[in-house]
């Protein structure tokens, strides 16, 4: 047979003599795209969606279960630990159960469409749901210790977002499934890698809690901390320390979240708390992780101005409110690193450029304050691992 | 979200450097549970005290982890 001696013309049907099968090959698929395109690339997205979906749903349960068994895991340990420990809510599987109840909590954040005074009322919310949490824990395992507590709080908060974020992305998907709605799809089609990506990094950062190691986002206290170290420490706000020290003959007072347990602590209290005690303070620094954009070097340190620090808001609110009313000046390092670095176990290069954020912290309050003067250094993060 | 791409999920093995205050010689191993930052770890061979300077993750053969 020979294979070579074919006539283009004939094959593609643009001879004089056309082919009216060949003609059908190409009407044929034309007319099913017209008809049948949206619902073809809804199948084709479908199935990418449905294995997200399948991945968050591991991701939730896993969480959970690693959850659960560190709490059985802290419950052995306490059991011995103190009078009545192990009582509340060891007993085998009832703590699964009070487990899921807990996780299933939700938050309702307050009305905003007079937005004016809103920053007390959602701290307000998130400080009941923490003080709820907190409450139960301890109830869920009588005698636990402060730095399980915080882990258990932390591991707690991990599945309870990743449960929600399958919940979220599963309704989506399956709205768009039932109505048979292509451009429904879209936005989650879109925002899908990046929920992956945040869930990847949270599921990624329960071993890291669970070992109380230090993570990326500990850079701030891990920096502050080493500058404490041989100070003598006093608690100024919930889960918060502070101490005072000097550089360079300027008086120095370092705040940072209590460690080694798993807490952002309340820095916002404690810059109030200083700023309002009395002492003058002429600079505030803040030492915090940022999220990196894409394309720059993971653990690259930044300087700027105005309050490093994420969550909610009303920490922020707090110390620029506070700030403001002083008139002192707030300027910023931040370390740069992805989400998984942010959350997960801190990496090598970032724990490298501890020393380097030190030096560039000495740097800049000689630089913006004069001898006798005294400057406020926040470490703002979670602490874990990192005691002070 | 590229159907055809493929993701490594590479853990990270947790690693403790103690440092010396006195002569500044550093020691690497592996993290142990209780391992907390600045905590006292011993003499070293100078006479000088010991403190775990870092705690970090390295991927498994050192590599920088790619984002």
């Amino acid at each position: 047979m020979d294979l070579l001696s074919f006539d283009i013309d004939e094959l593609f049907g643009m001879g004089d003599d056309s082919n009216p099968l060949m003609m059908l090959v190409w009407i044929l698929p034309i007319i099913l795209f017209v008809f049948y395109g949206q619902r073809i690339q809804l199948m084709v997205t479908s199935g990418e969606i449905r294995k997200g979906i399948k991945r968050l749903d591991a991701y939730g349960l896993e969480s959970r279960d690693e959850l659960v068994a560190y709490v059985r895991e802290v419950l052995g340990g306490a059991a011995g630990s103190g009078p009545g420990a192990g009582s509340g809510g060891g007993s085998a599987d009832g703590l699964a159960g009070r487990i899921d109840t807990l996780l299933d909590y939700f938050t309702i954040m307050p009305a905003d469409m007079d937005p004016s005074g809103i920053v007390p009322k959602i701290e307000q919310v998130v400080r009941s749901r923490e003080d709820y949490t907190r409450r139960h824990v301890r109830l869920l395992c009588p005698g636990i210790g402060e730095a399980d507590l915080s882990r258990v709080q932390t591991l707690l908060e991990i599945a309870t977002v990743l449960r929600l974020l399958h919940r979220i992305v599963n309704h989506m998907y399956l709205t768009a499934k039932k109505q048979k709605n292509f451009p429904l799809i879209l936005p989650l089609q879109m925002a899908l890698p990046f929920v992956m990506e945040q869930a990847a990094a949270m599921k990624g950062a329960v071993p890291a809690f669970r070992a109380g190691q230090p993570v990326g986002d500990g850079i701030g206290p891990m920096v502050v901390g080493s500058m404490m170290a041989g100070l003598e420490k006093r608690e100024v706000a919930f889960q918060t320390v502070a101490a005072e020290g000097t550089i360079d003959g300027r008086a120095a007072h370092l705040l940072k979240a209590r460690g080694p347990d798993s807490t952002v602590g309340r820095p916002g209290e404690g810059v109030e708390a200083l700023l309002s005690s009395g002492a003058k303070i002429d600079l505030i620094i803040m030492v915090d992780a940022a999220l990196k954009m894409e394309g720059e070097e993971s653990a690259s340190i930044a300087q700027g101005f105005g309050a490093a620090i994420g969550g909610i808001g009303t920490e922020r609110f707090r110390i620029e409110e506070a700030a403001a009313a002083k008139g002192v000046p707030v300027l910023a390092i931040v370390v740069k690193q992805s989400v998984k670095d942010a959350v997960g176990l801190m990496t090598r290069e970032i724990a490298e450029s501890a020393a380097d954020v030190r030096s560039r912290v000495r740097r800049m309050v000689a630089d913006n304050t004069d001898e006798g003067q005294a400057v406020l250094i926040v470490g703002v993060g979670n602490t874990s691992g990192v005691p002070q | 979200m590229f159907p055809f791409a493929k993701e490594k999920d590479e853990g990270l093995e947790a690693f403790t450097v103690e440092r010396c205050g006195g002569c500044g010689a550093e020691k690497k191993r592996a993290f142990r549970p209780g391992d907390v930052l600045f905590a006292d770890a011993g003499r070293c061979g100078c006479g000088g005290i010991q403190s775990i300077d870092r705690i970090f993750g390295e991927a498994p053969g050192g590599a920088p982890r790619k984002e």
